[in-house]
Parts: C-alpha cells; sequence; structure tokens
C-alpha cells in the first residue's frame, strides 16, 4: 500500500515537472508567435515545420499549446492562492474561534456551497464579464468553500490538543496559535486539497473557456483550443487531440500526486 | 482446557519483520485465574487476541500452537472459529466507551450471541439478558436494558460487556486491561465480579493487565511478560513477594510504596 | 518555607446547565510544596485546574497567585507536544512570546533546561513522534518549567506511562522540586503516586473537598468514610 502510494506521487509528480519544463522553456524558445495567422498552412497536418500541425488559421498549434498551458497554469495557481488563501483563512478563524464568528460565516459558506460550482463560477462571469482575470476571481471565489470546510475540520480537530493549551498558557495570542502552532498540523490535508483543488481549476478553466465566457481569442488557453477545434474534429482531428492530450496530462498529474500525497495525512 | 505451546507472532512493520510474541507456552486449567502482566510493547496483547482467535489476518504470522480442548485455534476455519468466538470463550476490552456500538440499545447487545449462537424464543432471549444483567450488579436491570450506552457510566458500560460476554456461559473469559480506565472503587467492583463469577461457574479467567497489584488480587497464577517473552511465571502471590527475575523485581519496585514515614523526609 | 504561592478562596464554579462542578473550595500551595488532589473522574478535578488557570467560569470566591503564571503538564505525552514542530523549537517558543532573552540565551536556558529533565541537547532536533511516551513527558515538564514559573500543575501527568517509566518521571518531579524549589499542584487518581510526591492532600468528591491534611494523617488515620473507601479500594490499608 506505501509502495504504491510512493509510486503514485513520483509518477505524478514526474509527469507534471515534464509539463512545467515545456512550458517553461517556452519562456525562452516559441518556435512561432502563437497568434501568427498563416493561410498558406491552413490545416497542415503534423510535419517537421510544425510538429503538432497548424490550426484553422494556419498558427502552429505546438506554440498555441505552450501559450496556452502557459494560460491554464496561470488561471489554476491563483485560483487556488485565492480560493486556498481566503478559505483556509476563514476556515482557520471559524474553527479555532468557534461561536457566532463560527455561525456566520459557516453559514455563509453553506450559502455560497450551495450552488454547483460551475454555475456558481458562470454566474460571477455574467455579472464581471468574461477575461482570464475575471476567471481567476470567479474561480478563486467558487473554491473558497471547500478549502473553509477542510481547513475548519482540522482547525477544530487540534484547537482542543493540549498543545494548544500549553500555547495560551505561556501567552500566546490567538493569531500566533493559528499561525505557528496549529496551521502547520493542518498542512498534510490541506496539501491534499490543493492538488484536488488545482486540477478541478484546469478542468474549470477548460470547461469556460470552451463555452466562450473564459480567456477571450486570441489568446489561447488549452480549453479556447479545444472549443475551436471541435469544428474540425474529423477532418483535422489533431488540432484537438494534442490540447486534449495535455489536459488529460495536467488532471492525471495532479490527481496521481494528490493520491500519493493523501496518504501522509 | 488452554494450551499455548512455543507460540510465535510475528507481523510486518514498515515491511520489517517484527517480533511481538516469542516462544510463549502456558497451561490453563478449567476454572482457573491466570494474569498476563507487562508493560506496553510487552506482547500481552497480542497474546490475548491470539487466543480469543482476533488474531487471523494472513498477514500477520503465527507459528506454534493454541489448542482449545485438543483443537488448534489457528488452524480454525471461519464456521470453528464463530462457534468459538462467544460460545466458548467471551472477551472484554479496555474501552468501555467504543466497545459498546452507540446506536444499539444495551439489551439488543446482550442478546447479540444468544441469537447467534442459541436458538432461543424472544422472550427467552429477554429473560436471559435481564437474568445476565442482574448478575454483573445491575440490580436496575430492566431499565437498563432499554438504555442506549452513553446514558451509563463507565463502570456500568464495563458490566454490560462483561454480562454480554458471559451470556452464552462461555468457559473461558479474556479480559484486557478491563479495569484501566475506571476509577479505583469501581475497578475493585469489577474484580469481585469476576472473581464471583469464577468461583460460581468455574468460568476460566485469562486477565491481561500492566498493574501487577491488580492481578495478584484476582488472579491464582501469574505470567510475566516483557518484550515478547515470558520472563516469570509462578502463583501470583510467590511471583508478587519473592520475583526471582530483575525484571519483575523493578516492576515491582516501580509500584511507589505507601508505608508510614518517620519524620517527613520530601520536606527536609 | 511557608510563603504562599497560590491561594484558592471559596471556589465556586459552575457551568450554564446549573449544575455545579466547584462547590466551596479552598486551599493554599505554599512555595517548594507539593499539594495533591485525588477524587475519582468527574468529581471536578479536572475543572478546579482550569479554574486555577482563569479557564473556567468562576461564580464565586477568588484565586489569587502570588507568583507569575502556573504551566502545566497534562495526561496525555502524544498531544501536549505539537507533532509539527521540534522539540528545539516547542522549548524555545514560551521565550520567545515573553521576549525576555536573545538568541544566545534562549539557547542556552533550552540546553540547561533539557539537560535538568535528563535528555541530552541531541532531542532539541527530534521531533516529537520520534521519543517514547517517558521521554515526551520529561519534555513537556522542561517545556512547563522553561517561563522560571514557581507553581506547576499537572494533571494526571504519569498516569498514561508504563510504572516503570512512571517511576522515573516521579523521581524526576521530585528532583526538580529539589534543586528548583518550585510547587506543584499534582492532580491523579493514583493514591500510591500521591502518597510518593505530595506533603499535603485533598480528597475531593462531587465538588467538594471533603478531607485535607498531610498525607501521613490522612493517609494513615482518614477522618472521612469516602476517604477510607478510596484508599481500600487501592489496597492501601494500615
Amino acid at each position: 500500500m506505501r509502495k504504491e502510494k510512493k509510486r503514485s506521487f513520483l509518477l505524478g509528480a514526474s509527469i507534471l515537472i515534464v509539463l512545467f519544463c515545456f512550458v517553461l522553456s517556452s519562456f525562452f524558445y516559441m518556435p512561432y508567435d502563437p497568434n501568427q495567422m498563416d493561410n498558406a498552412n491552413k490545416f497542415a497536418g503534423v510535419s517537421f515545420a510544425h510538429w503538432m500541425g497548424c490550426d484553422n488559421f494556419g498558427r502552429d498549434i505546438y506554440s498555441r499549446i505552450l501559450q496556452g498551458t502557459r494560460t491554464t497554469f496561470l488561471v489554476a495557481f491563483f485560483t487556488i492562492i485565492i480560493g486556498g488563501g481566503i478559505g483556509t483563512a476563514v476556515g482557520a478563524i471559524t474553527g479555532y474561534f468557534g461561536g457566532w464568528i463560527d455561525e456566520i460565516l459557516m453559514r455563509l459558506n453553506d450559502a455560497v456551497a450551495a450552488f454547483p460550482n460551475f454555475l456558481l463560477a458562470l454566474v460571477v462571469i455574467s455579472l464581471i464579464g468574461p477575461g482570464t482575470f475575471n476567471v481567476i476571481m470567479a474561480l478563486g471565489i467558487v473554491f473558497i468553500p471547500g478549502f473553509a470546510r477542510i481547513a475548519r475540520g482540522e482547525f477544530l480537530r487540534c484547537r482542543n490538543m493540549d498543545y494548544v493549551k500549553s500555547a495560551k498558557l505561556m501567552g500566546a495570542g490567538p493569531f500566533r496559535i493559528i499561525i505557528f502552532h496549529i496551521f502547520p498540523n493542518t498542512i498534510p490535508v490541506l496539501l491534499s486539497a490543493v492538488t484536488i483543488g488545482f486540477n478541478n481549476a484546469v478542468i474549470a478553466e477548460a470547461g469556460m473557456s470552451f463555452l466562450g465566457i473564459g480567456v477571450q481569442p486570441p489568446d489561447a488557453s488549452l480549453g479556447r483550443m479545444l472549443s475551436e477545434a471541435q469544428a474540425y474534429l474529423f477532418s483535422t482531428p489533431s488540432y484537438a487531440f494534442f490540447p486534449g492530450m495535455v489536459v488529460v496530462l495536467l488532471v492525471l498529474g495532479f490527481s496521481l500526486l494528490g493520491n500519493g500525497l493523501e496518504r501522509k495525512a | 482446557m488452554l494450551k499455548v505451546k512455543e507460540l510465535n507472532i510475528i507481523f510486518q512493520d514498515r515491511g520489517k519483520p517484527e517480533t511481538a510474541v516469542k516462544q510463549l507456552s502456558f497451561d490453563m486449567r478449567e476454572g482457573e485465574r491466570i494474569g498476563i502482566v507487562g508493560e506496553s510493547g510487552s506482547g500481552k496483547t497480542m497474546t490475548a487476541l491470539a487466543i480469543a482467535g482476533l488474531l487471523m489476518r494472513k498477514d500477520v504470522k503465527k507459528q506454534g500452537e493454541i489448542l482449545w480442548e485438543g483443537k488448534n485455534i489457528l488452524s480454525f476455519h471461519n464456521k470453528e472459529l464463530c462457534q468459538y468466538r462467544g460460545k466458548e470463550m467471551g472477551m472484554i476490552f479496555q474501552e468501555p466507551m467504543t466497545s459498546l456500538n452507540p446506536v444499539k440499545k444495551i439489551g439488543w447487545q446482550m442478546e447479540e450471541s444468544l441469537r447467534i449462537h442459541e436458538k432461543f424464543t424472544k422472550k427467552e432471549r429477554y429473560e436471559r439478558a435481564i437474568a445476565q444483567l442482574m448478575e454483573v450488579g445491575l440490580l436496575d436491570a430492566k431499565k437498563v436494558y432499554h438504555q442506549y450506552p452513553h446514558e451509563l457510566s463507565g463502570g456500568m458500560r464495563q458490566r454490560v460487556m462483561i454480562g454480554a460476554a458471559l451470556i452464552c456461559n462461555p468457559k473461558l473469559m479474556i479480559a484486557d486491561e478491563p479495569t484501566t480506565a475506571l476509577d479505583v472503587t469501581v475497578q475493585d467492583q469489577i474484580l469481585q465480579l469476576l472473581k464471583k463469577r469464577n468461583k460460581e461457574k468455574k468460568t476460566g479467567i485469562l486477565f491481561i493487565s500492566h498493574d501487577l497489584e491488580l492481578v495478584q488480587k484476582l488472579c491464582e497464577r501469574v505470567i510475566v511478560m516483557h518484550k515478547g517473552m515470558i520472563v516469570e511465571k509462578g502463583l501470583a502471590r510467590e511471583v508478587f513477594t519473592s520475583p526471582s527475575h530483575e525484571y519483575t523485581k523493578k516492576l515491582i519496585a516501580s509500584i511507589p510504596k505507601v508505608e508510614r514515614r518517620k519524620g517527613d523526609s520530601k520536606l527536609g | 518555607m511557608d510563603k504562599p504561592i497560590l491561594e484558592v478562596k471559596d471556589l465556586r464554579v459552575s457551568y450554564k446547565r446549573g449544575k455545579e462542578v466547584l462547590n466551596h473550595v479552598s486551599f493554599q500551595v505554599k512555595e517548594g510544596q507539593t499539594v495533591g488532589l485525588v477524587g475519582e473522574s468527574g468529581c471536578g478535578k479536572s475543572t478546579l485546574a482550569k479554574a486555577i488557570l482563569g479557564m473556567a467560569p468562576i461564580q464565586e470566591g477568588e484565586v489569587v497567585h502570588y507568583s507569575s503564571m502556573p504551566q502545566m503538564v497534562f495526561q496525555d505525552p502524544y498531544s501536549s507536544l505539537n507533532p509539527a514542530k521540534k522539540i528545539g523549537w516547542i522549548l524555545e517558543e514560551p521565550l520567545k512570546i515573553q521576549k525576555k532573552l536573545n538568541k544566545e540565551e534562549r539557547r542556552e536556558k533550552m540546553e540547561q533546561m533539557i539537560e535538568r529533565v535528563g535528555l541530552g541537547t541531541a532531542f532539541l532536533e527530534r521531533y516529537p513522534n520520534m521519543l517514547s511516551g517517558g521521554q515526551r513527558q520529561r519534555v513537556a515538564i522542561a517545556l512547563a518549567l522553561m517561563l522560571d514559573s514557581k507553581l506547576i500543575i499537572a494533571d494526571e501527568a504519569v498516569s498514561a506511562l508504563d510504572v516503570t517509566v512512571q517511576a522515573q518521571i516521579l523521581d524526576l518531579f521530585l528532583k526538580i522540586q529539589r534543586e528548583m524549589g518550585v510547587s506543584f499542584f499534582f492532580i491523579s487518581h493514583d493514591l500510591r503516586v500521591v502518597y510518593h510526591l505530595c506533603h499535603y492532600v485533598l480528597v475531593m468528591k462531587e465538588g467538594k473537598i471533603i478531607e485535607a491534611g498531610n498525607v501521613e494523617q490522612v493517609y494513615f488515620t482518614p477522618r472521612e468514610e469516602y476517604t477510607k473507601t478510596l484508599l481500600k479500594a487501592a489496597g492501601i490499608e494500615d
């Protein structure tokens, strides 16, 4: 069992590292401008010049995937920062203090969590409009309740531990206790929540861009590319295949990583 | 009645084999009260579980024999095991809070092993359960029968556990630290209860404890375990008053003595 | 020697549901003295400890501290040390909170204290899960001593330990008292342990102190029936 988890962790980590290296390399070397149209190469197949082929505007798919993965990473990363950050803070405060703060914040939290994630993100987008930044905001808000609930549970569990009592006796204030004494103990659980959250963020971004309310053209994102490729699924399957593959690998990578981290929690 | 022959229990700890019990042998006659004493990690609980037939997991290796009336428990099939557990052997545990099912009434839990092992009518079961509750000192049996575990105190729960373990009249009762979580006065009552049962119905008692003094109060014979091995065995009184093994001596010396002091040394 | 460290005067504590948990409790702990509190579970022992530390709602009476806030040693050595932190961090934390010493002074004090409780300085680099129950309890004692408190409250501090380890920890308590002159308020259900350690003993039943006195006096000439029952159950008979 232990070995399996370790293997899962290593496999997930290596998939993500490889993807990450590709994305990183794109900052130094991008074969083509991802938005450069080229009529001569419309629907070009796989070749040495364009080794993943070209799309309906003759843009290099490989370059666009690099660009798109960057965007997707960016969205997922900041979504987690916002959702995970605020969610953990809310959970920490409600879990540690309890009482009326807990009541108010958790009811608010329940209200947000009552909507299906995706639907709520759509509502937020329809209020603030589409665009990369707005997608981050929308998904960030949607992710708060999940993290808040997990963090609250962990803080509730830890706040009655004797080591917290003893910190209080030494004169440690509540924020010192939350940050230095309890938080480190919640990291294993939060970490596996982060990997799962990252995954959901990747899928949600792809989904929203696919629906046309996420990342706007001409910017590339993995979901955006899939949505554009949809019309040419049968004529140029490579157009949909490569971005789709990257989404699959990303999600798989994070799932495996999360799985591997779980047992330590 | 019970014969343990060169029992070894080996389990896997992070891939490394760890021997919890080494070359353990002892006999137990019908109606005898034997105590196994040891500190945490001595293998006493493993031994108890193995004898109770609760250590059947494949990843725990067991060598040697545990003979129950001539038959080896370690080679029992599922059906034989079910017959053995509950019917011929009853067991109680340390934690009276977790060893009763919190969502079931006391009566239901008392009757469970009757339902499994006997073909009684509902009324017979009820009468048996009430009688059993009375026997373990819960005189308000009819009320207790309809209560849930959380409505009872720790001592009452442990009485219920004993009652449930004894309801099919087993020949052997294994008690794993049954009084550790209880107050001293309640502890004493539970010991009296076990003793009474032993005297009246000849139920053999295998009492597992870290407390040598307690064992001495209840048991005729005592086995002292340390790091998986028997370091000393013999009549309880003799082991307690004149221990021969170093470890037993240390164990006895560790019990704080209450003797009248001349003057007050602690203040000096 | 006779200077009081802690004085509890006519203390009454009850929680919301109106049930009285502590009923007119009064006693004193003097400098360098160990006072034991015995009683069965639910009698209000832990509530008294909480009330002394200001963690329980006091209805009447008062708790007077004649020195800095007492520190506490808990029963369960597995939950009293933060599992995510090294022993060094745990021991340094109270000093950091109090902001009295600089880094070198803190280090020196930690090393001194860890050796005082019979562990080497190498332990400062270890995590709690690498320590045995007895070692953890030693660290917990060192932690309680870090702030130079004159009173340590020990709530069933040796109850979860094996007898041989328990004996060592009891000796450690005695040694620390000898060397540092601290007072202990020792709560336990184990009458033998209390006898071994304490000068003065309080017997508690249903929130009241029903008998109090010098250990010798209480153990060998108990006045109350309940005290006699407790002593008998613990196998202590004259």
